[in-house]
């Protein structure tokens, strides 16, 4: 398990655990975002900025704040 | 009357569906958040009219911002004699089922429309209406906004509909958990993905959101953007609107007015005291060149690239590429959305903070977008009495701005207490804008500006006039003078320039003309009118969207720190 921030560019992920409150966890829910879905990380490792996720399963993309990406807890997949 | 409500996740089309059943011109945009507030139609069912309207997009029932609240209160009002036409993005079907099995729960009369059916043939979805339809027990209709196919057979559905209206039997989970495995049910048996991206073309997209490629192009768009709008701005007006004016209308009117009235101050509240129509400060004359002849040519260059970059899919791009920046200022990067309406025009820019979390970050916001820029308006006026000293000075008030602007916010975030919310911002993918919405949107605000602004314009010039004639004038110059001369360094009959600000801004700035003022008062005097008050149209929305208490401490803060600006550049200039 490591964090969505730690994640290099073009990996594959799958959510474990999200460490976020209630009220934010409840609105990453609603854009798709929650455990065990799969996405592809589409932001450089190194960037500072908001990560950017494609999902895996539809053609959506999604940018959400570095801070919050820190508290997302991922493991890769092939 | 009963009620249509158009409901879902943001950017899925509801304002294009919006507009092709009731023929309302509505803004639509390439990004979610594009609609605030509801806007109202009508459409006529088998002899029965119905209120049909257009809502804010939301992700589930429980809101994150202003937008979403409206959303939300809309829905908690609707009873057994509405209809819900839940609205669908068609290639993202498990997140928009999530919002939709919440309405569902509400057991209300609801279709499902799936909008964007062209695109599941360029992404390769395949969807099976009938089971998703079995499935979820309601009626399913696919429709393609943006051509305007199936929207008949959706018509024809909702007669059909308002005859029968069905309430879906469906039982849903309960538990959280459980409706994910629902949904993931549901697709399971509706829906098939094959993957075929174009994918050189995806790289490319990429490279607009990936630092450093992502700055470079940011700044090439933005800096080819301010060309094209500055050249066909000026170009239509020199070449086109002013020898049209000068050489036609001019000498048309003035024979006109001259054969038929007599009386001296009537002819010169018309026509104004000198020849220059920038001058002469009448309403035929002065009243009409500020708005068609300098102003127009700017309206409709930035609305046409600044739609351009709407539809495309652009603008949520540089809202991402600029959240770090923005977070200096207690913004995430969506922030910069208002602020680039605010480009154009204060009013919907002020509404649109309403896309924003909390309060704080409206109010930085609006802060911003009241002291970053002029409005266009004024700042095609700048541009026209700026140009005789040169394009360097243009941009050096523009400079003095932006930078003013940016250390205001940088120290409103140390000192309003409060946490910078994190951007959650869906991406669409990239399009080419659809011309009729392009167009739509060029007409929709043309239209405003000549029916809104214009009327403005000309009553501000009325107003000057009057207040010279009855000798208001003196009084205002003699009381607000001082300030002028020993503070900002200005003649003391600019004190009328400031009262006539707050009715128009370009009204204000073409008021410069006549003053025959130095490089040094030009440019304090630009500065100060652009930051000083909000007009009249803005102060009302501020007081829409932040009550009067609220309004009022925004508004003399910003006026007390715009006179210490004018003042601070008085004695550094
Ligand atoms: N390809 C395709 N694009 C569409 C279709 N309908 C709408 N769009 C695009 O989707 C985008 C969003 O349309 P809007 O009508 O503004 O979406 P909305 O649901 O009102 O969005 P919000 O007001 O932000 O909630 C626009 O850029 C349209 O060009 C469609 O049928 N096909
Ligand atoms: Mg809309």
């Amino acid at each position: 398990m490591k964090l969505l921030t730690d994640v290099p560019q073009y990996k594959k992920v799958i959510i474990n655990h999200l460490d976020t409150g209630h009220g934010t966890a409840k609105k990453l829910e609603s854009l798709g975002i929650r455990k065990n879905v799969q996405l592809k990380k589409i932001s450089p490792l190194k960037s500072k900025g908001p990560v950017i996720l494609s999902f895996l399963n539809s053609n959506c993309q999604i940018a959400i704040g570095h801070g919050i990406a820190k508290k997302i807890f991922v493991s890769e997949i092939s | 009357m009963n009620r249509i409500l158009l409901f879902g996740n943001p950017n899925v089309g509801k304002s294009v569906i919006f507009s092709r059943l009731t023929g309302i011109d509505v803004l639509m945009s390439n990004y979610p958040g594009t609609t605030v507030e509801l806007k109202q139609g009508t459409i006529k069912l088998k002899n029965k009219i119905y209120q049909i309207i257009d809502i804010p997009g939301t992700y589930s029932l429980s809101a994150t911002n202003k937008a979403e609240e409206v959303a939300i209160n809309i829905l908690s009002s609707a009873t057994k004699n509405d209809i819900i036409l839940v609205v669908i993005d068609s290639t993202n079907l498990e997140r928009n089922l999530f919002l939709t099995l919440e309405i569902l729960k509400k057991k209300l009369p609801t279709i499902l429309v799936l909008n964007k059916w062209d695109l599941t043939q360029i992404w390769g979805t395949k969807i099976n209406i009938d089971n998703l339809s079995k499935m979820l027990d309601v009626v399913v209709v696919p429709v393609v906004g943006i051509s305007g196919d199936g929207i008949k057979n959706l018509v024809e559905t909702l007669t059909h509909f308002s005859l029968n209206p069905k309430i879906s039997s469906v039982k849903l989970p309960e538990k959280n958990d459980n409706i994910w495995k629902f949904i993931g049910k549901i697709t399971f048996s509706a829906q098939t993905l094959s993957h075929k991206h174009p994918s050189s073309f995806e790289k490319l997209q990429e490279l607009t959101i990936t630092m450093p490629y992502a700055l470079i192009i940011a700044l090439s768009i933005l800096i080819f953007s301010f060309i094209i709008i500055r050249f066909l701005g000026e170009n239509l007006t020199n070449y086109f609107l002013d020898p049209i004016f000068n050489k036609f209308y001019m000498p048309f009117v003035k024979n006109l007015a001259e054969t038929f009235i007599t009386n001296k101050h009537i002819l010169k509240l018309l026509l104004g005291n000198v020849p220059e129509p920038m001058e002469s400060f009448g309403i035929l004359t002065t009243g009409l060149y500020v708005p068609f002849v300098i102003v127009l040519p700017y309206i409709f260059s930035f609305y046409l690239i600044l739609s351009f970059l709407e539809d495309s899919g652009y603008l949520v791009r540089v809202a991402v590429v600029l959240d770090n920046f923005f977070h200096k200022f207690g913004l995430h990067g969506y922030a910069s959305i208002p602020i680039l309406l605010g480009l154009g025009c204060k009013v919907p820019a002020v509404l649109s903070t309403r896309i924003l979390e909390n309060e704080r970050e409206k109010i930085i916001s609006v802060v911003l977008i009241l002291m970053l820029t002029p409005c266009l308006p004024q700042s095609a006026m700048i541009f026209s009495i700026l140009s005789r000293y040169g394009f360097v000075t243009i941009l050096s008030v523009f400079f003095i701005l932006i930078f003013i602007g940016l250390v205001v916010g940088f120290f409103l975030n140390k000192i309003l207490k409060g946490e910078t919310p994190e951007l959650f911002v869906e991406m669409p993918s990239y399009q080419l804008p659809p011309v009729f919405i392009l167009l739509k949107k060029l007409y929709i605000r043309m239209k405003s500006f000549l029916f809104e602004s214009v009327p403005m314009i000309i009553f501000g010039i009325f107003i000057v006039n009057i207040f010279d004639l009855i000798g208001i004038m003196h009084f205002i110059t003699k009381i607000l003078g001082p300030i002028m001369t020993k503070i900002l360094g200005l003649p003391d009959e600019i004190s009328i320039v400031m009262i006539s600000g707050f009715l128009r801004k370009d009204v204000s700035i073409a008021l410069l003309t006549p003053f025959d003022l130095s490089l040094k008062q030009t440019i304090i005097s630009c500065v100060v009118l652009v930051i000083y008050l909000p007009c009249i149209a803005t102060f009302f929305m501020l007081l829409k969207e932040f009550k009067l208490k609220k309004s009022l401490i925004i508004v003399s803060s910003i006026f007390l720190f715009s006179m210490i600006i004018g003042a601070m550049l008085n004695i550094l200039l």
